[in-house]
């Protein structure tokens, strides 16, 4: 007697009866979603792991997960496969995702090791929360200077 | 290319025209063959930020690339630049599968509103009437407008609350006009005066003119429910004066928290009201 639901087998019979199920379709997308989501976050993900998702799922779902994705999650995820990523903390989130798709497509490797490994950094913020500073220019970046601005032509 | 031109239009404010605005532009944008010009004519600039954002806005205000410098020229100055030098193309800071949008902006300022008075003052002491101004200034948008088609896809002008000279004239030069409503009381109340003062007027100088009013922040109550119908119901009678949208913008905060993610990508802002703005942009692509 069967005791202990077969997922992968479940998902294939699902997937067979995709008529059956298309009153909670999107229940399935959530669910699937979160599934490639939850691959992207496993703790030994690497690089080929990343292609081979992307074979898997084909190429567009995989950058719609990606452009779901929040900075703090795509820093990770970058880390994870392409550890010597040189520009991690100061890269924007849109660099980051453009990186993983490259690598994702072959289109580009990891980087290498750097050769000549300096004194290892102090621990910074990046991805613990944000320092002091970039609260304070966040926090200033968030009133709406451009309101205030003053058209040249009535500077004159 | 033709490009379709639309505003987004309704006298009563707070009813979601600029979420519509830049949701619609977005949405329509996440396809890459599509370009989109945002024209803001609304004084408080809220599309224009949300495209933008801050700095880039405080910059185009300052270099005097908005659309009341623009006006103040054109109508005030007699002068005969052209509207290409004030758009900002491929402005917007939002990606999808790692593609920036293809909105450009035409932006507002602040000093929209003053610059508006300045043609008002100036044009009536040249004894102009309130329509003679109107006139001027479709007069002045129908050429751009018809050269500006050949170059995007859609051209969504952002109105401003009320009816002012710049949103009669955008009304004046588009294909469609959406009216974004809640399904309640007051807001039903904007939209009767609304297709029955200005929409009118309107059509009976432009009888080919689409209007169709989308319900937004719609919630699951029976008042919303109640006043849903009777829009529709409204719509039904009014002999083609107006229509209503089949897709509904539900009452959400992922709506407002999407206005505040100016750049990112487009699944973030989007991700759990994918499907209701890709119904919206379906529907826009198949008026004719």
């Amino acid at each position: 007697m069967t005791t202990k639901i077969d997922g992968v087998q479940l998902f294939k019979n699902i997937a067979q009866h995709a008529e059956l199920f298309r009153p909670i379709e999107k229940d399935i997308i959530t669910s699937a979603s979160a599934l490639v989501g939850k691959f992207l976050k496993q703790k030994n993900l690497d690089v080929e792991a990343l292609r081979s998702l992307r074979a898997a799922i084909t190429a567009d779902v995989l950058l719609l997960t990606i452009d779901g994705l929040n900075e703090r999650d795509v820093r990770t995820l970058t880390k994870k496969v392409d550890k010597h990523y040189p520009d991690l903390t100061e890269a924007s989130a849109s660099t980051l995702r453009a990186h993983l798709s490259d690598l994702a497509s072959s289109a580009k490797d990891i980087h290498a090791k750097p050769e000549k490994a300096g004194s290892p950094k102090k621990s910074t913020n990046a991805g613990k929360g944000k320092s002091a500073k970039k609260l304070k220019d966040e926090a200033a970046a968030s009133w709406p200077t451009s309101m205030e601005a003053t058209p040249g032509r009535r500077r004159k | 290319m033709a490009g379709k031109v639309l505003s987004v239009v309704n006298m009563k404010g707070g009813v979601g025209k600029t979420s519509t605005v830049i949701a619609l532009a977005e949405t329509l944008a996440t396809d890459p063959a599509c370009s989109v010009l945002v024209i803001d004519v609304d004084t408080q600039a809220n599309a224009s930020y949300c495209i933008a954002g801050d700095s880039a806005l405080t910059e185009i205000i300052k270099s005097d690339k908005t659309i009341d410098d623009f006006f103040y020229w054109r109508l005030v100055e007699n002068d005969r630049r052209s509207i290409e030098p004030y758009i900002n193309e491929n402005i917007s800071l939002v990606t999808h599968l790692n593609r920036p949008l293809k909105i450009s902006l035409l932006a507002s300022s602040p000093y929209l509103r003053i610059t508006e008075r300045e043609i008002i003052y100036n044009l009536t002491t040249r004894n102009l009437s309130m329509e003679a101004i109107e006139g001027r200034t479709v007069n002045l948008l129908t050429p751009m407008m018809d050269q500006l088609r050949q170059s995007y896809d859609y051209i969504i002008f952002d109105c401003a609350p009320g009816i002012s000279a710049f949103t009669t004239a955008a009304m004046m030069i588009s294909d469609h006009i959406v009216v974004p409503t809640i399904p309640d009381f007051l807001s039903t109340l904007g939209v009767a005066a609304f297709t029955a003062s200005i929409l009118k007027e309107i059509r009976q100088k432009r009888p080919e003119l689409s209007a169709n009013v989308l319900i937004a922040r719609k919630n699951n109550t029976r008042h919303h429910a109640q006043y849903h119908n009777i829009i529709i119901d409204k719509a039904k009678l009014s002999s083609g004066t107006f229509g209503v949208f089949d897709t509904v913008i539900p009452e959400s905060t992922a709506m407002a928290q999407a206005m505040n993610l100016i750049d990112g990508t487009y699944t973030q802002k989007y991700s759990k009201l994918s499907d209701v703005l890709s119904n919206l942009a379906a529907e826009i692509r198949g008026l004719k």
